[in-house]
């Protein structure tokens, strides 16, 4: 019993939360803390005690440090970020800086995507910004001598009449201790739009001065002291690759060639792979054209796309295959009555991501712990991978931030950074990994290829009356979201995921949520590389099972309008206008 | 210089020298991201051999102004052109050969000297407003907008 109420203890301590605000080492901290200590904020945040974050941070010249958690891919997110913070605390937005962060687990679960980061942080950032902005006023109105509701809060000052105190100074005098329950932080007021200051209007992003000077920095300018580069020599299949010979003469009459690595992959991301390290990025790409290998493919050599899209044909066109994930109504009573059935089958292609900057990732180890050297948009996804690929504790590693050039969803997966991480743990030595073009490509999770067949039935008014949606496509999220997937869903819980993203992306949220309510569904989802692990109760197979069987690399899909379109073709079928209510893309 | 004769001098800028303004895109010539000056012309740095170099001057985005306030930088900011901002070295150095050789370029002149240089996240629009802007700027005058 004692143990259970314990334990019981621990978690409502942890979702307690609290802010606090105190003066620390010259400068004031602001950070949201577990509700564990009864030391005051200012000796909590100074003995590094707090718990997930330092939210931001003022120094005695009065500048403000923003720390962002969020990756730098061309959203300039960070001043996003930061003027979600500055509003509240009344900062001069010239004060501000940012930072991004390295993986400390104090930052809590890192991802950047999905559109995510402003809304998701709002609120938090909000109420973090007010709670600083009262502490300053209350110290700063001690300095002045007035009641803190006799001043005012603007432009990093605190003001009364014509008196005034800077942020900077009140920080330098460093007498503040303040704590804010999750109560009171929940309590405080925040702006109405109409007096906001810094939001919704014009800003110059705080990224773009370094992007037009060339002093941005971004993974592939990651350097450190006595590191050797390589390329990755990719082998013919995603899975089941074996290398059988390799002829390293050619390679070995490069300049600058040292050696190649064969990789062993305890996390299975990289089967059948070489690195080629040398003494610069030329000679490692030289040296890698000249390497001759022999390999044995994986088993999937000789499927290909017109095969994927054959398959998924196939399958859309089966009335048994793959599983149900919604269906309200009797659906094919209405489709029997119908007076008039649109049908259309759409299809995709396989997609590259194709950003900019090939993948690339710095490794090395120091003193018992990893450094990773990238730009990454889901750091908490790759960590256990990179943890189990080097055979160490997640606490081992360490990601450090880099803008990416170019996120568009390939930097959600941080798997190359495996292969630099592995190449570096075989030759002890620092390694910078870069891939080409090319290489780059051959390693892409591209969108996977689809095949929908959509139907509606229309009654004799041409109101859409039922609607069957036929879906075969790779299923990425599978891998990414696995437990997530061992759920039951309910009913109710496949119907909001069902209109805009349904079970590929993998989020039944609100945030896309949209439910045309009139119309009778169904839909089935396929896996067309022959993995039926989704059981028709909604569970699936083992993650393992999945990540072998899937031939290719695991890539977002995306419904390609499917619904949307149909229900315009069937609109003007029916002479009507298209439907606009509840319809998402 | 140590290096092989063969090594593109993309590499000689990032790994030799430490000048990371410079970017690797596709390796071919065929994105931009590379794009450096050698005389005053650009060039893509990622298939110019350094043997092909000798007594050539040569220019990166480190060294077309001293602290940013080239008209082309200007214009970038002021203009908010980047966003993940990888391409945009090579752009602005494609567009500083531009406003070299036309002082009040059309979109047609625009197009036709930036259509080589890539911007994955489709900065175009704001590429083209900006070198009409920095043409301004290093003018003093109208430009055709």
């Amino acid at each position: 019993m004692t143990k259970t109420k314990s334990t019981s203890d621990a978690v409502m301590a942890a979702t307690r939360r609290q802010f606090l605000v105190g003066s620390v080492a010259g400068g004031l901290m602001m950070a949201f803390a577990a509700n564990h200590t009864a030391l005051g904020a200012a000796r909590t945040l100074g003995a590094g005690a707090y718990e997930p974050s330092i939210w931001f941070q003022i120094g005695p010249d009065g500048r403000i440090l923003v720390n962002i958690a969020k990756a730098e891919m061309g959203q300039h997110v960070g001043t996003a970020l930061a003027r979600v913070v500055a509003e509240e605390l009344e900062a001069d937005w010239v004060d501000i800086e940012i930072v991004h962060v390295d993986s400390d687990p104090k930052w809590g679960y890192m991802v950047t995507g999905g559109s995510w980061s402003v809304h998701t942080s709002f609120d938090q950032l909000s109420r973090a910004g007010a709670a600083g902005r009262i502490a300053l006023l209350e110290a700063g109105a001690h300095m002045l001598g007035v009641a803190p509701d006799q001043c005012r809060a603007r432009n990093s000052m605190v003001m009364c009449g014509d008196a005034s105190v800077s942020y900077g100074e009140i920080v330098a005098a460093g007498k503040i201790d303040r704590t804010f329950t999750d109560k009171e932080l929940s309590a405080l007021s925040l702006k109405p739009t109409s007096e906001r200051r810094v939001l919704g209007g014009a800003v110059k992003a705080l990224d773009i001065p370094t992007k037009t000077t060339g002093a941005a920095r971004y993974g592939l300018d990651a350097q450190v002291e006595g590191m050797l580069y390589a390329r990755p020599v990719l082998p013919p299949t995603r899975y089941g690759s074996k290398v059988l010979s390799v002829d390293e003469r050619a390679a070995k009459a490069v300049k600058g060639y040292r050696q190649t690595v064969a990789l062993e992959d305890p996390s299975g991301v990289c089967q059948g792979w070489l690195a080629v390290v040398a003494d610069s990025t030329h000679a490692a790409i030289k040296a890698a054209d000249a390497l001759k290998v022999d390999w044995q493919a994986g088993p999937r050599a000789a499927m290909d796309e017109a095969g994927i899209l054959a398959e998924g044909e196939r399958l859309v066109n089966d009335a048994r295959a793959g599983a149900l994930w919604v269906q309200e109504g009797d659906v094919d009573a209405a489709f029997q009555s119908a007076d008039k059935i649109v049908e259309t089958t759409y299809r995709t292609h396989s997609v590259l991501h194709f950003q900019l900057e090939p993948v690339n990732a710095l490794a090395f180890e120091k003193d018992g712990h990893w450094h990773i050297h990238s730009g990454n948009q889901w750091q908490s996804l790759i960590l256990p991978v990179l943890a189990q690929a080097l055979e160490v504790e997640e606490s081992r590693i360490t990601l450090h931030q880099y803008y990416l050039g170019g996120g568009f969803g390939r930097r959600l997966y941080g798997d190359y950074m495996i292969p630099a991480a592995l190449t570096a743990k075989a030759i002890g030595k620092p390694v910078k990994m870069i891939f080409t073009r090319s290489d780059d490509t051959g390693f892409d999770c591209v969108r996977s290829p689809s095949v929908q067949k959509v139907r509606s039935a229309l009654d004799a008014n041409g109101t859409p009356v039922a609607y069957d949606h036929a879906a075969a496509a790779g299923w990425p999220t599978a891998l990414w979201l696995w437990d997530f997937w061992r759920k039951k869903w309910t009913a109710a819980e496949r119907r909001t995921a069902f209109p805009s993203v349904g079970p590929t992306i993998g989020i039944p949220s609100p945030i896309n949520g949209c439910a045309p309510s009139k119309i009778r569904w169904r839909r089935k989802p396929f896996c067309p590389v022959g993995c039926a692990l989704w059981g028709r109760d909604g569970s699936v197979g083992p993650l393992s099972s999945i990540w072998m069987n899937w031939p290719m690399r695991p890539g977002k899909i995306r419904w390609p309008s499917g619904l949307p379109c149909l229900m315009a073709r069937a609109a003007m079928r029916a002479k009507h206008q298209p439907v606009q209510a509840g319809l998402c893309g | 210089m140590d290096a092989p004769g063969d090594t593109p001098l993309l590499w000689v800028l990032r790994d030799k020298l430490g000048l990371m303004g410079t970017k690797f895109g596709c390796g071919i010539a065929q994105c931009g991201a590379c794009t450096v000056h050698q005389d005053g012309i650009a060039i893509r740095s990622c298939v110019t051999q350094l043997s092909d170099l000798e007594g050539a001057e040569i220019t990166t985005i480190e060294g077309l102004s001293e602290a940013g306030e080239h008209p082309l930088q200007q214009a970038w900011v002021e203009e908010q052109v980047p966003q993940c901002g990888y391409c945009q070295s090579g752009q602005i150095m494609q567009a500083a050969q531009l406003l070299d050789e036309v002082k009040n370029p059309t979109d047609d002149d625009i197009d036709n000297y930036m259509s080589g240089n890539l911007c994955r996240c489709m900065a175009y629009i704001r590429i083209r407003k900006a070198i009409k802007r920095a043409a301004q700027i290093q003018t003093g005058g109208q430009n055709h907008d």
